[in-house]
């Protein structure tokens, strides 16, 4: 147990300090709980949830088919296009285009699809990317919330408390729609002075040509077509009795035969790093979980909380803090097992604690620019660019946002789930 | 047939501190691809590539859009030109430009031109600089052999 | 290594035509009767070197379609270049021979504007250069706004870096020339026989004009004169003089190139001072017998050298 405690611990100081990539630091600390013996090579992959690999897998290649395509920046341009050059309106469409993106598509992808259009448009229009940027992070983690296929967290949370795909967007989007809102309104006011465009560029913006960004037609068509089978069947799922990574990989493949791309050509840009990286996490969590250790901790919460309530909100809002600090994604692996322990006990219904764990975890890594993947990409992406959204200036916005996002969530959660 | 065959003995060159507009002007001059650098006693340092000048007139951004065709024209590249013509060359220059020797073979430098993505080579004599081997000059070599 | 400095050259156009008429348009029968070359004392000097398997890099200023033909010429023969880029044109030099009339009719172009950039950027280039050179000839036209003082200012920066200066500078320029103290000195007294306000109509004349001029300077160590048929060579110590046939008229036009020429081969080979004048003494004949623009058949110069006799005369 004390081998498993420090082998979990030092991999997750790793992951944390950034001083390893965090790929390499899950798999070492996963494969040394083989080594030490606190799993066996069987039990470790047993603890290796395939469906949510397989349902990366097969995301990451049907998004990758679908970018070739150029649809996803016809849609952003086009729904650029719909501001008409007027500043709020292209922050409202930007937001809204990442949101919508993000919940079907992973949040890593979207941010890399709209970060260089805008800096694209605000180079044109002459003004500062910022306040746009700024929206795309909040957006992008606030629109993953929506779906389960949207931010890892909850793809780990729908895959062990088989919560089906509607469900999640039957239970967050009303919340998210209210949060969205207001995190515009609160956006326009604080940006109020760098959204302003020079009155000779407000015209140019009807000089995209958005049609110049579809590739292929024919391609495009076909994509649509598959992706909206997948879709669809990621909605019923549940009634075929299939599994998401099937659907998932089914539709991937079939766009890849379908428009005959070549197999590597796609394969080879799959993040292989983020899957290992998850696979890594579920034996060192797993590990943890065997040696008893999350039993511990979660009889230990459940008697220091004393209620469902009580519990939920400290999931909530633990889920957040950490998020916020760290990566959201192995705090939630770990979560999962304490919150499957508690369920285990038999004492509460614990499907609160899963919506907690999930609006907690997912919104919470607004909060710092280092909250989450996508807005360290942003971030670094902006500066690569020579625009600096910088730290603290990221914690002024996004602080206030995160923690009326987190209190309404708790509101809601009271009404809706307890 | 090695590189002394083929390669042409012109020693233009700029200095680390030549601005880019002069350099703009000497590659019009030229119609080389690369110049090489030369420090004040006349040693060879490095090479500006064309491509290093178009390079810091594209934004980043550009290079991660699938397309940047929906922009419209506002002359954003002639304007990021003017912004750069002031700067000097030892702002923009990369490290680790191919060299060639007399000796080389001319399929190693084809090779060379090919594996760093390159037009011109510069031709060196340890820091002396002898002249520049170009593609032009390489592909020529056929012309050159049927007239012998 | 050895470098030329040419600031004027010129695209040399020569027809050879029998019986050139005036009020006639003369219609060429072949493209043998004329011939293109680069022209210009510096660049004749790296040619001629080159004909004598000497390698040397020609500097000095080319523009447009002229310079880049002439660039493109002395490349093709081997020679390194290294000459500052400008807008204007490089000129051309029109010459028709009659052989049968025996004339030699000309026009020279005036050349092309340097503006002060081209100026400090081949000034530039010349500090550069002589970093890594021996030696360094600097002949020819000027042209403004390159003056005497460019001429004498590029010869103490070769003092300076410790490179040997053979100059053949137009006639006007030499005071401030002669001031910066080259190691080689070759005025061109054909049309205008004085230098520096000397006239020098005669050997003795030439010969007290070089006894004056060594008494105020110490780095010259050589002083040429090419005058009434005879080419004379004035060490510090010594005169020798040279009895050249003019027997093709021709060929007078690149004389001193080819005197130039062999004063550089023999400093590079380190001959000694007999050795030299021996050399360029021979060379200059040679030349003289040829009836081309160079002269290449070294097997011949070095078979006259070493019977050649000119006539000693002590300073």
């Amino acid at each position: 147990m004390f081998f498993a405690a420090s082998i979990f611990l030092i991999s997750y100081a790793l992951i944390m300090s950034e001083k390893v990539p965090h790929t390499i630091a899950a798999m070492v600390g996963g494969i040394l709980m083989v080594i030490f013996g606190v799993l066996d090579q069987d039990k470790a992959i047993h603890y290796i949830d395939f469906d949510t690999i397989g349902l990366l897998c097969g995301m990451m290649i049907i998004v990758l088919v679908l970018k070739k395509t150029g649809l996803f920046q016809y849609l952003a341009i086009k729904s650029v296009k719909l501001s008409k050059g007027n500043p709020t309106w292209i922050l409202v469409s930007l937001a809204v285009f990442t949101a919508v993106m993000s919940a079907l598509l992973d949040n890593v992808t979207t941010v890399l699809i709209v970060a260089p259009i805008t800096l694209a448009i605000a180079d044109t229009l002459s003004i500062s990317p910022i306040p746009f940027l700024v929206s795309e992070i909040l957006f992008s983690n606030i629109g993953g919330t929506a779906t389960l296929i949207g931010d890892p967290p909850n793809i780990l949370i729908g895959n062990s408390s088989h919560l089906s795909f509607m469900s999640f967007i039957t239970h967050n989007l009303p919340i998210l729609l209210v949060i969205g809102v207001l995190t515009l309104i609160f956006l326009r006011f604080y940006y109020r002075k760098q959204l302003t465009i020079p009155v000779d560029k407000e015209k140019l913006i009807e000089g995209f040509d958005e049609s110049k960004s579809i590739k292929n037609y024919k391609h495009l068509i076909i994509c649509l077509i598959v992706v909206l089978l997948t879709f669809t069947g990621f909605i019923l799922h549940s009634r075929f009795d299939l599994k998401l990574a099937t659907i998932a990989l089914f539709g991937g493949f079939t766009l890849l035969m379908i428009t005959k791309t070549h197999p590597e050509e796609i394969l080879k840009d799959i993040e292989w790093g983020t899957v290992f990286f998850f696979v890594g996490l579920f034996v060192l969590a797993g590990g943890l979980e065997a040696t008893g250790l999350i039993e511990i901790v979660a009889k230990k919460m459940v008697l220091a909380t004393n209620s469902i309530k009580t519990m939920s909100f400290a999931v909530l809002w633990g889920s957040a803090i950490a998020s916020s600090i760290v990566d959201n994604i192995p705090f939630t692996a770990t979560m999962i097992h304490v919150i499957n322990s508690i369920d285990k006990m038999g004492i509460y219904n614990v499907q609160p604690l899963w919506w907690s764990l999930s609006l907690g975890a997912c919104l919470g890594g607004n909060a710092t620019i280092v909250g989450a993947a996508a807005n360290v990409i942003v971030s670094s992406y902006a500066k690569a660019n020579n625009q600096n959204i910088g730290f603290l200036n990221y914690m002024k916005v996004a602080v206030p946002v995160t923690i009326v996002a987190i209190s309404l969530s708790m509101g809601y959660i009271l009404l809706v789930d307890l | 047939m090695i590189v002394k065959d083929v390669y042409l003995r012109d020693v233009t060159s700029v200095s680390l501190n030549s601005n880019i507009k002069s350099v703009i002007k000497l590659f019009n001059l030229t119609r080389y691809y690369a110049l090489p650098i030369t420090n004040v006693d006349n040693e060879y340092i490095g090479c500006i590539d064309i491509s290093d000048i178009i390079d810091s007139c594209v934004p980043k951004y550009m290079k991660d859009l699938s397309s940047s065709a929906f922009l419209p024209d506002v002359d954003m590249f002639y304007n990021r030109l003017n912004n750069v013509k002031d700067m000097l060359v030892k702002d923009l220059i990369k490290d680790d430009y191919p060299t060639l020797r007399e000796e080389d073979s001319v399929s190693y430098a084809a090779d060379l031109l090919e594996k760093f993505n390159r037009r011109t080579l510069p031709v060196l004599d340890g820091k002396k600089l002898l002249g520049i081997l170009t593609r032009l000059e390489i592909i020529s070599v056929l012309i050159k052999k049927e007239s012998i | 290594m050895i470098a030329t400095v040419t600031l004027n050259p010129a695209l040399d156009r020569i027809y050879f035509i029998d019986d050139f008429q005036d009020n006639k348009t003369c219609h060429l029968i072949n493209n043998n009767l004329v011939s293109l070359s680069s022209g210009g004392k510096g660049i004749n000097v790296s040619v001629q070197l080159s004909k004598l398997d000497t390698t040397s890099v020609a500097l000095g200023f080319i523009g447009q379609e002229t310079g880049r033909l002439i660039e493109k010429e002395l490349l093709l023969q081997g020679i390194t270049t290294n000459f500052v880029r400008i807008d204007g044109r490089t000129r051309t030099s029109i010459f028709v021979v009659d052989s049968n009339n025996q004339t030699v009719k000309g026009i020279c172009e005036h050349g092309p504007e340097i503006s002060k950039e081209d100026r400090s950027m081949f000034l530039e280039l010349f500090e550069k250069n002589m970093k890594s050179v021996d030696m360094v000839f600097i002949g020819g036209k000027l042209i403004d706004p390159l003056d005497s003082k460019f001429y004498a200012k590029l010869i103490r920066i070769a003092n300076n870096n410790n490179v040997k200066t053979l100059v053949l500078p137009n006639e006007g320029c030499c005071a401030q020339v002669i001031k910066a103290e080259p190691f080689m000195l070759f005025p061109d007294i054909r049309e205008n026989k004085t230098v520096n306000g000397v006239l020098l109509n005669s050997i003795p004349e030439c010969i007290d004009f070089v006894k004056e001029t060594y008494s105020n300077n110490t780095k010259t160590q050589y002083i040429v004169f090419d005058i009434n048929k005879k080419v004379v060579i004035c060490s510090r110590t010594t005169a020798y003089v040279f009895d050249i046939e003019q027997s093709n008229f021709a060929n007078l036009i690149g004389l001193e190139d080819a005197i130039m020429s062999g004063f550089i081969y023999a400093i590079d080979k380190s001959y000694s001072e007999k050795e030299l004048v021996n050399f360029v003494g021979a060379l200059a004949l040679e030349y003289l017998k040829t009836n081309k623009k160079y002269c290449s058949n070294l097997e011949d110069i070095m078979q006259r050298k070493n019977i050649i006799q000119p006539e000693v005369i002590a300073l």
